[in-house]
């Protein structure tokens, strides 16, 4: 009867009802899409952390420091790498050479980030070859010949076929200086990045002109989905013990937490949204109950108890926000589904997002727990923003109440 | 036996600052089946005393019986309880549930009561007819004029056969042919039925078809006339 007689009553004043379900659903939603963008910023940065520059799982020498950029190579059995390569969980394995040292041309030099790496194997593993703008990854194996980011090639002033000068140590700390010729530029989105790192073939930097051994530095290993991460990763530890196996979230720390910060703004912004959305009904049903006061009297005279009174308007919040919940999360699904799908361009923002290493065009994702999260936020800040128009209707007097106007 | 019985009602309010004696010492019997108003001119007491009989307010001193029950020993919930179930309230601006049709509204207190579904059905059917709203059990409030509403509200303060029925000014805010009409019905109810009513009232229509008047002056009882 009181659930029936609430629900009626919700409609006794169509308008503001309709409006309070509406701002209920816009809040929702706007707070859910400003989350899902969040998402999409994130997860679009981890996929291209994952796939351009670490690669789920790195295997290094036990000392290796990732600020460090100090050759060091370790030992390693080609049957392990096999192993590897054979796993069901494994997509791709690239066996990497790490030096820091310096690049020069005729404008400047600047310090860099050298990757020697297998070409056929690192176009397996990341997604280099769809990154080149102008030239290819690599021509020929037996040539000294680079492969930079757009960023460098400005900075340095250089072009396709142009020379560039590597100076490197060895992990004797041996200086080995080198000409190579520019035969690919890659771009990346991430400013950084690109200025930093550059691709030269394995097979040259190990030969006779410059280090004259077969030793690696690095081995990325990466994994046909993220769900394969745990079990892999702790397998490698524990079968790997001299080495440092390391997953992503090792690597970039900062990368990881930032993750965990997203997740608290996404928290902090929901409050809010949902604060301001039970401000709302509270104010609305506060008002009803003044509105209804002499109606409250009548029903306390005629032999309503107190609690079913304040169940009534109770129930009357609840359903304000409880309708406005599957319109907002529909709302939600249709803007995320769409810009999920065409994207969201911020390329008038470009050159700020690329230097912090996110990609121009963000596409929101909706985590379908996110759903589920939300539908119990709003289920209990309802219930706690219903539980003022409970205490007020509970207060009154019949013999005030009825005497009002 | 008397169906409401006060003993020397005291209701004073503001005892600490400017005292207002509402009501200074009243004691009246009614007897079932009486037809009384209770008069007496705005701020004399009628409504203060018709509250205390009526449970939704307490005396300062003093005691009330209904049917039997000495209402100033019950708590505000059995209070509740007690209105529901022994006392039928009329106002003088209706009071009726707005999102409730006049068959809704009657059944109202049946449905708090418990009332299965067909007793329901049946009850409100046989009031709908006695108020003479028949065809009209669908409406809602709004779509009744003020003389409806007030008979639906007899009809709601009837549904739960109560002990007695209390009417404050039920007739201020209605038309010579309404108060004509309503008041018929509740003469009807009371003399074929036995219901017994008391009124509040200023209103010389009704003064004239009660059968006992009481009047109230300052908060006392300064005439008692069964006519």
């Amino acid at each position: 009867m009181i659930v029936s007689l609430s629900w009626k009553n919700i409609w006794r004043n169509k308008g503001r009802s309709i409006l309070i379900i509406v701002a209920v659903s816009v809040g929702i939603s706007l707070g859910s899409f400003i989350n899902a963008f969040q998402w999409g910023i994130m997860e679009q940065r981890i996929n291209t952390v994952v796939a351009n520059e670490l690669s789920h799982i790195q295997i290094h020498r036990d000392d290796f420091d990732l600020e460090d950029l100090s050759y060091k190579p370790f030992e390693y059995e080609q049957s392990f790498i096999k192993e590897l390569e054979s796993s069901e969980n494994v997509k791709a394995v690239s066996e990497r050479m790490i030096l820091g040292g310096m690049v020069s041309s005729a404008r400047g030099n600047l310090p860099v980030r050298i990757l020697g790496v297998n070409p056929d194997k690192e176009v397996e593993i990341c997604n280099i070859k769809n990154e080149i703008v102008e030239g290819s990854f690599f021509k020929n194996p037996k040539k000294n010949e680079i492969v930079i980011g757009e960023a460098l090639a400005k900075k340095l002033g250089v072009k396709m076929k142009s020379k560039l000068i590597l100076h490197f140590h060895d992990e004797h700390n041996e200086d080995h200086i080198g000409a190579f010729r520019v035969v690919g530029i890659y771009e990346k989105n991430n400013d950084q990045l690109e200025k930093l790192q550059v691709y030269v073939n394995q097979e040259v930097v190990q030969g006779a002109k410059f280090l004259n051994d077969n030793s690696i530095s690095e081995i990325a290993v990466l994994l046909k989905g993220s769900d394969f991460l745990p079990g892999t990763l702790a397998d490698l530890k524990k079968s790997q013990k001299e080495l440092k196996v390391q997953s992503w979230e090792e690597l970039m720390p900062e990368l990881a937490n930032s993750l965990v910060m997203y997740e608290q703004i996404q928290l902090v912004i929901m409050a809010i949204v949902m604060l301001a959305l039970a401000f709302g009904i509270v104010n609305t049903m506060m008002m009803a109950v003044l509105e209804r006061t002499k109606e409250i009297g009548m029903l306390m005279a005629i032999g309503v108890k107190r609690l079913q009174i304040g169940a009534m308007f109770f129930l009357e919040s609840l359903f304000l926000s409880l309708i406005g919940l599957p319109f907002g999360l529909f709302l939600t699904y249709l803007l995320t589904s769409y810009f999920g799908a065409k994207g969201i361009n911020l390329e008038q923002f470009a050159e700020g997002i690329n230097s912090f290493g996110f990609d121009s065009i963000v596409y929101p994702i909706m985590k379908q727990e996110f759903y589920i999260s939300i539908s119990i936020v709003v289920f209990f800040i309802s219930m706690i923003a219903s539980l003022f128009p409970f205490f007020k209707a509970i207060k009154q007097n019949p013999v005030e109440a009825l005497k009002t106007s | 036996m008397s169906v409401i019985e006060t003993k020397d009602i005291y209701k004073i309010y503001n005892p600490d600052t400017i005292p207002v004696n509402a009501c200074d010492g009243v004691s009246v019997n009614i007897e079932r089946g009486e037809f009384t108003a209770v008069v007496g001119p705005s701020g004399s007491g009628k409504t203060t005393l018709l509250n205390i009989i009526g449970g939704l307010d307490t005396p300062t001193k003093g005691k009330v019986t209904v049917n039997g029950i000495d209402v100033t020993d019950l708590s505000s919930e059995q209070l509740i309880e007690f209105r529901k179930e022994n006392i039928g309230f009329v106002f003088q601006s209706y009071n009726l549930i707005p999102v409730l049709t006049a068959k809704e509204n009657i059944e109202f207190v049946m449905l708090l009561q418990g009332k299965s579904n067909k007793e329901r059905n049946d009850r409100v059917m046989e009031l709908i007819r006695a108020v003479g709203l028949d065809g009209k059990e669908n409406n809602r409030p709004s779509q009744l004029s003020g003389g409806q509403q007030q008979r639906v509200a007899v009809a709601r303060a009837l549904a739960s056969k109560p002990a007695f029925v209390l009417a404050d000014e039920p007739t201020a805010n209605l038309d010579s042919t309404s108060t004509k009409q309503l008041l018929d019905i509740m003469e009807g109810l009371n003399k074929e039925e036995g219901i017994t009513f008391l009124f509040s009232t200023h209103d010389q229509r009704v003064i004239d078809r009660a059968r006992r008047v009481i009047t109230i002056e300052d908060g006392k009882v300064v005439k008692d006339e069964v006519l």
